[in-house]
């Protein structure tokens, strides 16, 4: 049986998801793996447009009980469909999320998330990295979405804990994870403080306090740019880690609040670029060079 | 670019670093000489060491007189460290390793040369995602910040991740040495605490005075207590206990008692081996366990 990657996408995310898809092609054939995208509200264009370069396009539904504030807005439905990707698209041994603002450099991290996830619960990514620095907005913003879901008092116990992000992850269709996810998230909602939904606060709790088995990968299978942007190397005309030995990106996860700003980012020789860190841009950046 | 890998032992630790040189000697066409700083070491164990490497210095306590710890064995042995350009001249660079470490892999001794050229420096901070950081390992640390600065200091060091002194690089024209020993020396006026501490200097050098500094996997300076490694059996290797358990270059067992046994998980699936963390019982119980396999 073969994986299945999904990941979600509105009109504005259109474009992003495209650049995921593509950056996953090549990928596909040798790693036997078939795409899915959610539709969270795409123009027919941008769904027929994506629709010819996956395996399925799904339009989810709310799949908890009715709620009042996020039961109605399929933008919430990115965050609120994750626990349910088997039975959203049944059939397949492993499924693996990416959020659309993410794309694969280099095909080892897709290898890691199918070898990872197999024998236990969930293969992730803690938000750790030497380089990676964490602001005072950081913090807040983290237990925010920790007191929305759980209470202040249990906020402060899971901030003390290494932080998961939901962009990236892989589990198998029979993981204990997709019954804890979708029961601890259903329990949150019920007792919800705030105007927004985060699953990646749900996922942490899940992964603190039900006792799942959980392979934890390096950072470079999901890359957080905002917490330190990656370096350009010259040569490899590739995505690095900014510090020594500069290890390529494998996956890349445009964390930014705005995915289309041009950034300055560093050269491995210390000079700058200025590029979107979308694929196409980086793509952009990657054949400039060449010439 | 002429570079020096320095150690130091008393005689208590002198088959610690005896383990360590074994460990670099297959590394040397790399390009490195060895130093050794002789903290207290009997005669004929001086002489077997000093056979192995380029230059043994026994250094004095370099600072103005402090008692107790300008007589301390242990603390002349963390006092020492900003001045291995002064007491081994003539490199364009220098590595520290703790003699309780264990180089498995000599591409370390490539990365921490290559992060000790044009001025810069090396530090291997203590992040790692297999690391468990408890409230007694914090507490560890903040006693160590609250020796050597006042409280604001100490909170503001809290905030960023703990770099451990076992392995630090430089070279020889980097601020470091500089930094650290003048850091060092205003520390010691108004030291409170029974012990001396050369991390935390360190990390006020590394953190609060901007030294220009390169970020170091923690692969090159494992830092066992807070994360056991994994035992792989099939290359003969210590390996990091998390996915996709890339193999560890230095090992430091940084437990208190260095020859206690540790149970290490196999990467194989196939239950454990017992070993302390140093080079030959570590490298016997590999053995042993591929025999049995």
């Amino acid at each position: 049986m073969s994986a299945l990657v999904v990941t979600a996408a509105d009109e504005p995310y259109a474009a992003l998801a495209g650049d995921l898809i593509a950056s996953l092609a090549e990928h596909r054939q040798t790693l036997s793996l078939h795409v899915a995208v959610l539709d969270l509200g795409l123009e027919a264009a941008s769904r027929e447009a994506l629709a010819s370069g996956v395996d399925h396009l799904v339009t989810p539904k709310w799949m908890f009980k009715p709620h009042a504030k996020f039961d109605a807005d399929p933008k919430y439905l990115a965050r609120a469909a994750r626990p349910f990707l088997p039975e959203l698209v049944p059939g397949y041994a492993t499924y693996i999320w990416l959020d659309a603002d993410i794309w694969v450099q280099h095909r080892l991290g897709l290898e890691w998330l199918l070898d990872a996830s197999r024998g236990v619960d969930l293969a992730a990514v803690p938000t750790m990295h030497r380089s990676y620095s964490f602001s005072q907005r950081d913090m807040g913003w983290l237990h925010k979405r920790y007191a929305m879901a759980f209470g202040d008092a249990l906020a402060n116990e899971l901030i003390r804990q290494p932080y998961f992000n939901s962009g990236v992850m892989a589990a198998r269709a029979g993981s204990t994870l997709w019954r804890a996810f979708a029961d601890r998230f259903q329990r949150a909602l019920d007792r919800w403080n705030g105007n927004f939904l985060s699953d990646q606060a749900v996922l942490n709790a899940v992964i603190a306090m039900d006792d799942l088995r959980v392979n934890r990968l390096p950072a470079r299978a999901n890359w957080l740019c905002h917490l330190a942007p990656p370096l350009w190397n010259e040569n490899a005309k590739a995505l690095v880690e900014p510090a020594m030995p500069f290890d390529p990106l494998l996956i890349v996860h445009n964390t930014y609040d705005d995915k289309r700003k041009e950034r300055s980012i560093r050269t491995l020789t210390g000079q700058q670029r200025t590029t979107q860190l979308t694929r196409s841009s980086i793509q952009r950046l990657a054949h400039s060079e060449s010439q | 670019m002429r570079f020096l890998v320095v150690t130091g032992a008393d005689e208590a630790y002198a088959s610690y670093a005896s383990d360590l040189i074994t460990s670099l000697e297959h590394g040397r066409s790399l390009g490195f000489d060895l130093g050794l700083l002789d903290y207290g070491l009997a005669a004929t164990t001086r002489e077997s060491l000093a056979r192995r490497v380029s230059a043994v210095v026994a250094p004095p306590w370099p600072y103005r007189p402090k008692p107790p710890f300008d007589t301390q064995i242990q603390s002349r042995a963390f006092a020492t460290r900003p001045f291995l350009p002064d007491y081994f001249p003539g490199y364009d660079g220098y590595a520290w390793i703790d003699a309780d470490s264990l180089v498995q892999d000599v591409r370390a001794i490539v990365i921490l040369k290559a992060a000790a050229s044009r001025g810069m420096a090396g530090v291997v901070p203590t992040v790692d995602r297999s690391y468990l950081h408890t409230e007694s390992s914090r507490k560890w640390v903040l006693e160590r910040y609250r020796m050597a600065f006042d409280e604001d200091v100490a909170q503001r060091l809290m905030t960023v991740p703990y770099i451990a002194s076992g392995v630090v690089s430089a070279a020889a024209n980097s601020p470091l040495w500089r930094l650290w020993r003048e850091r060092f020396q205003q520390s010691l006026e108004h030291w409170r605490g029974e012990r001396l501490c050369d991390q935390s200097i360190l990390n006020h050098v590394v953190y609060l005075e901007k030294l220009p500094h390169h970020r170091l996997p923690s692969f090159c300076n494992w830092i066992s207590h807070l994360a056991p490694p994994m035992a792989d059996i099939a290359n003969g290797a210590l390996v990091e206990p998390s996915y996709p358990r890339a193999p560890i270059w230095i090992v430091a067992n940084s437990f208190n008692d260095k020859d206690s046994l540790r149970t290490l998980m196999r990467t194989d699936g196939r239950g454990t081996i017992q070993c302390a963390l140093t080079l030959r019982s570590a490298r016997n119980a590999i053995i042993e366990a591929r025999k049995a396999t």
